[in-house]
């Protein structure tokens, strides 16, 4: 199963891997052959024991030997280096694969699946599977052509003996299976463990702040103490089930040297099928080269075997479904519709809910004349957000329909859609990277002018110039910048993104009301001309909106603009005064 | 590895001895046998047809190779043990560690890198430390043991021998060293790799609005080609173990051959069968050293990458914490009242950079209600931060109840304090258990009073709509809910600690105004006598403070009510400004003027 899904990325490396096959089977058969110079070099000195034993075949024995071993070392080696070529390439495009995917699969998968589960799985578990192939595959490559070398050498030399051989090592894989196969239940345990375990970890270091705050220490570590006590207990069971493999293989290896001994001794004095000491000593040796691989193999099954499940999770993750791929619809006339865009919004009847059956959206129609600033307001939870989710169709309708320029915007392709909209969300994202990548973003074409024009034009040339290399200033994780700073930073980038359309979802939430003062003229010029949505608890920060949407529970309740409103003294006013009330 | 050691308890030290014992009783057994196959040989080579002594040497053999397995199985149980149990003891030191740093600390290592270092590293640890054992020991005892049977036999072969041993322990050491840098590269690409991924995750939205997948891909490609890169290069070395060990074993065997060629060409008749049987005999220690050996292939990566893992749990191990508790008693935390005070307060957060906070005078008396107020970046929340020491002072200092905050046992400080942070934080588990979270020092709340929390707190009304009520589950990071919701169930949470002081990061934010008024005035009942601290951007939410600090860039530059300072401060008239008309200022002013 895995192997099947593994085997399109190796032949994407059909080359190297046949060359890996062929030096396997060389480098193994020179191995494998090498008993037999020995063999010749004991009956020489056999010879000896009672007669005179010629010197020059020794030696030409011993060169031929030396010989051998060097050109295997040689093939075996560069095997290796071919091998690890292939599972460093594969791991990497396993990454590569899974990083797009990220991009394909539908938003609301994502408020279904915990995100620590997908990190996880882009993360540890590539990694667990690729670190088990690296070490792995090598080994049970070569070991197992070893196998097969020592079989036919070792019928070829004596069927007896071989099969004796043969019988002890099929006992010991049958034991250490049946062991394999009882180990497995408390490995998926120890797994599972190791996941909640993580999952506490991860969740109480990003939660730092309130677990000090809130004296909660004690209790974290309560919880996780338990945990990993069970922990410990799943573990040292599964470990010691499959640690017994190793001891079985090995039992088999001395069983097969006890069997050749004493049966080949009993075959010796027989003289039955050619069986003499040289052939035993040759044997002693075949002996081993066919169950130190069988050990191998058994300890890289063992590796192995935590990797199956990682593998698993990953082609899980890669098998969901994606949203329908529409870049095909570039050919479609309508999407050359909105080349020219004037940037009238229209949503009529549309109804939306997150989770099935629990609709959120229950009838929203609005229409958004080209060039409006438009403000959605209203209480927690009344939908606005998800307005904006849909507009940008980051998740599909329930009904209804919402259009640009009179064009349906299911009927063109997301790309084409986003490439007309910026937007400006709530939660700021930045990444580690200079304040120049963080602005500028995919955006081509800017200048150092155009850079500090913006960045200017969000009020952050004074804090820019205070860092130690300006807008080269790498931020991150660690650095102190505060969430209002974050902010402006997001909202430079879609500044310079500078599409028809606006969305602004709270985001100058964190930024204070002077600052938002000024970076609120530069983003009014900005939207002059063009349609703009802006969501904001902040009421200043929408009066002088063209028109304002009421929402409450879905449904627009009020619409027009703050004079009018005002005048309505509906729940508009009801919001707008209450700032301005003591309490 | 000296810092691990000190993790291990009695339990595993003596399963360590138990180790160490098996293994060589194990080995003892394995090389026992081939003093039988010397019998055998003896036997064949002198013509005799002697199948009793044949059938004793055959059993004797089969008994060593079943006490062996056995021994072995044993082996096998108290190695599981000692992985298993020093990961347990690690992944606990390590967990209790990173839970006691103060957030100073934590600034010094990114989330995504504690999270790898508590989990795949210990993990890798453990396998390391179950699996490795038994064989390290086993290479060089057997090597022993075997020289020494050997020495008795014939010291060519024992030098021959040893020499070899030597050779290979010596290169094995040597790709050990070579490959380190490129182990250690490996892992802090993986970090890196997981930083991006992490940032990948959490800016889908933003990804899918700017078309950046192109963009989003390089850099990530980038991460992943320099990781591609280090295991390649790391690899490269580790790859000539295996061929190694296989080449110098084969050298061996047929040098013992070789040797044996040339003794018994150089000794008389009688002694040259013996000669033969010893060569036989030795032929097969030498097999057991190598497989020996060859088994320390098989776990020579994960050693290798194990030292790095051993080496970045210990840097969080040896992490000095800057914060830690005072050296007052519990007692008189009851006593003490709600008053702060700052001295001459100067912050910074790290050692080269600007001061946060600029000599910050100011106090604030039990009971009453003070605002923050200033511009983005000025330095609100590192004030906060100061009150429950979750940041140090650089210079000057932080009295709460009259008693400087470096005195206080953290846990009676923090007992005394509500803090709602900016980002709200919830926690998988039910509401009541994100509600009553934590430890106050006093009590746990009832069921009562985390439904008197939310209710002042404005969460009743939306919990009781959920299915379950206040056990209904919070997912991880509070993500089934908005939000206004979360902001609230995190406020909720500083209510129910009933503390003497409250501190609101801008929590009001994603509230809208009527919300928040309720919110305040339900507060004001509840928290009668405890003292209030709110960063807020919103005039409305402050205004009605006894007291109002307006910051700008670290520094204090205005301190006064709401009236007093229209009149008297720029910065904080130009803050009212731009969220209310002129009008509405110039009528506040006349309003508050005729009060």
């Amino acid at each position: 199963m895995l192997l099947k899904r593994l085997l399109p990325w190796l032949k994407l490396y059909r080359f190297r891997v046949v060359t890996a096959v062929i030096l396997a089977f060389l480098s193994s058969a020179l191995t494998v052959v090498l008993p037999v110079m020995i063999k010749r070099i004991a009956e020489e000195i056999q010879k000896g024991l009672s007669d005179t034993m010629d010197i020059s075949q020794i030696v030409k024995a011993s060169v031929i030997s030396l010989l051998l071993i060097l050109v295997s070392f040689a093939f075996s080696y560069i095997l290796d280096r071919l091998l690890v070529g292939v599972t460093v390439g594969i791991s990497k495009s396993l990454r590569e694969q899974m990083g797009e995917k990220v991009d394909r699969i539908p938003i609301s998968y994502y408020d279904t699946v915990p995100y620590g589960d997908i990190l996880s799985r882009l993360t540890h578990d590539v990694d667990t599977l690729t670190g088990a192939l690296s070490g792995n595959m090598v080994t049970i490559f070569t070991s197992a052509v070893q196998v097969a070398g020592c079989l036919i050498m070792m019928f070829f030399l004596n069927w007896c003996l071989a099969i004796c051989v043969v019988v002890s090592a099929i006992l010991g894989i049958v034991i250490s299976t049946s062991l394999s196969a009882k180990s497995k239940p408390r490995f998926k345990a120890q797994q599972r463990g190791i996941g909640e375990l993580n999952g506490l970890i991860e969740e109480s270091l990003s939660g730092q702040l309130v677990i000090k705050a809130f004296n909660c220490e004690e209790d974290v570590q309560g919880e996780f103490d338990s945990k990993n006590k069970e922990l410990y207990d799943t573990a040292w069971r599964s470990q010691f089930l499959s640690s017994l493999m190793i001891p079985v293989m090995q039992f088999s290896g001395n069983l097969s040297y006890v069997i050749v001994c004493v049966f080949g001794a009993v075959l010796a004095m027989r003289g039955f099928a050619g069986t003499t000491v040289p052939v035993i000593i040759s044997f002693i040796l075949y002996a081993r080269l066919f169950s130190t691989p069988l050990t191998q193999i058994s300890h890289a099954y063992r590796m192995v075997m935590p990797s199956l499940a990682a593998a698993e999770r990953i082609f899980a993750f890669l098998d969901i479904d994606e949203m329908e791929n529409d870049d095909n619809k570039d050919e479609d006339k309508e999407s050359h519709a909105l080349s020219n865009i004037k940037g009238d919004v229209s949503f009529t009847n549309i109804r939306f809910g997150y989770v099935e059956e629990i609709p959120i959206i229950h009838n929203f129609s609005a229409e958004v004349k080209a060039g409006q600033k438009v403000a959605i307001v209203g209480p927690t939870g009344a939908g606005k957000s998800t307005m904006i989710n849909l507009l940008m169709r980051f998740y599909e309708l329930w009904g209804g329909s919402i259009s640009i320029d009179g064009v349906p915007i299911n009927s063109i392709p997301r790309s084409e859609l986003h490439s007309k909209i910026s937007m400006v969300l709530q939660d700021t994202w930045t990444f580690e990277g200079s304040i120049r990548e963080n602005v500028v973003y995919n955006t081509p074409g800017v200048t150092d002018e155009k850079l500090k024009k913006v960045i200017e034009d969000v009020g952050l040339t004074y804090f820019v110039d205070t860092l130690p290399d300006g807008v080269d200033t790498i931020i991150s994780e660690s650095s102190s910048i505060s969430a209002g700073q974050k902010q402006l930073l997001t909202i430079a980038r879609a500044m310079l993104e500078n599409h028809p359309i606006l969305i602004l979802d709270e985001a100058t939430s964190s930024v204070d009301t002077r600052l938002e003062k000024i970076i609120q003229s530069a983003i009014d010029k900005l939207t002059s001309g063009r349609t703009s949505f802006v969501i904001a608890h902040r009421l200043s920060t929408i009066r002088n909106a063209d028109v304002i949407f009421v929402m409450k529970d879905g449904d627009v309740v009020e619409t027009g603009d703050h004079d009018t409103l005002m005048q309505k003294g509906g729940l508009y006013a009801n919001l707008y005064n209450s700032q301005f009330e003591r309490t | 590895m000296k810092e691990i050691i000190k993790y291990f308890e009695k339990r595993e030290k003596f399963f360590f001895i138990m180790v160490a014992f098996l293994s060589t009783a194990q080995i003892w057994l394995d090389l026992a046998i081939p003093q039988y196959m010397n019998q055998i040989t003896t036997l064949l080579n002198s013509g005799a047809d002697d199948i009793n002594s044949l059938s004793g040497a055959g059993i004797a053999m089969l008994v060593c190779a079943f006490v062996s397995v056995i021994v072995a199985g044993i082996l096998g149980y108290f190695s599981a043990r000692i992985g298993a149990g020093i990961a347990c003891r690690l992944r606990e030191a390590v967990f209790h560690k990173t839970l006691s740093f103060s957030l100073e600390e934590l600034k010094d290592y990114p989330t995504a890198s504690l999270i790898t270092r508590c989990t795949n590293d210990i993990t890798r640890i453990q396998s390391t430390f179950t699996s490795a054992p038994p064989i390290l020991f086993r290479a060089p005892v057997t090597a022993i043991l075997a020289i020494m049977q050997m020495g008795f036999v014939n010291m060519a072969w024992t030098i021959d021998t040893t020499v070899l041993v030597f050779i290979m322990i010596v290169v094995c050491i040597w790709i050990m060293k070579k490959m380190r840098p490129w182990i250690f590269r490996m892992q802090s690409r993986t970090d890196d790799l997981n930083r991006v991924t992490r940032e990948h995750l959490t800016g889908l939205k933003v990804i899918h609005a700017f078309g950046s997948y192109d963009y989003q891909m390089k850099r990530a490609q980038k991460v992943n080609d320099e990781l591609g890169d280090a295991i390649d290069k790391g690899q490269a070395y580790y790859a000539l173990v295996s061929p190694f060990l296989t080449a110098v074993s084969s050298i061996l065997s047929v040098s013992i051959y070789i040797i044996g060629a040339y003794l018994i060409l150089h000794s008389d008749m009688p002694s040259r069968i013996g000669l033969f049987s010893d060569m036989v005999m030795f032929s097969s220690y030498v097999m057991l050293v190598v497989a020996a050996f060859s088994q320390i292939a098989v776990v020579y990566t994960s050693i290798a990458n194990t030292t790095a893992s051993v080496d970045r749990v210990t840097e969080v191990l040896l992490t000095d914490i800057r914060i830690t508790d005072g050296k007052e008693s519990e007692a008189g935390s009851e006593s003490e009242d709600g008053s702060i005070e700052f001295r001459n307060v100067n912050f910074k957060y790290s050692e080269k950079g600007g001061r946060a906070l600029k000599d910050l005078n100011f106090r604030i008396d039990k009971g009453q209600t003070v605002a923050i107020v200033g511009a983005t970046g000025c330095g609100k929340t590192s004030v906060l931060n100061l009150i429950p020491r979750l940041y140090e002072a650089t210079e000057g200092e932080v009295f709460v109840g009259g008693r400087n905050v470096k005195d206080y046992k953290l846990k009676d400080l923090r007992g005394m304090i509500g803090y709602v942070p900016q980002r709200s934080i919830l926690f998988s588990g039910t509401i009541a258990q994100n509600v009553d979270y934590g430890d106050n020092g006093r009590f746990r709340a009832t069921l009562k009073e985390i439904k008197d929390a939310c209710e002042v707190g404005q969460a009743k009304e939306f919990i009781e709509k959920k299915e379950g009520d206040y056990n209904a589950r919070v997912s991880r990071d509070g993500s089934n809910f908005s939000g206004g919701q979360k902001q609230r169930l995190s406020i909720s949470r500083a209510i129910c600690r009933d503390p003497k002081i409250y501190l609101f990061d801008d929590s009001f934010s994603a509230l809208d105004f009527q919300t928040d008024k309720r919110l305040r005035a339900a507060l004001r009942k509840t928290a009668q006598g405890a003292t209030v601290v709110i960063v807020a951007q919103r005039i409305g939410t402050i205004r009605g403070a006894d007291k109002i600090l307006v910051m700008d860039q670290g520094a204090i530059v205005g301190e006064g009510t709401h009236e007093e300072l229209l009149r008297s401060c720029q910065v904080y008239k130009e803050i009212a400004l731009s969220q209310l008309s002129g009008e509405e200022v110039s009528a506040l002013e006349t309003a508050s003027s005729m009060a």
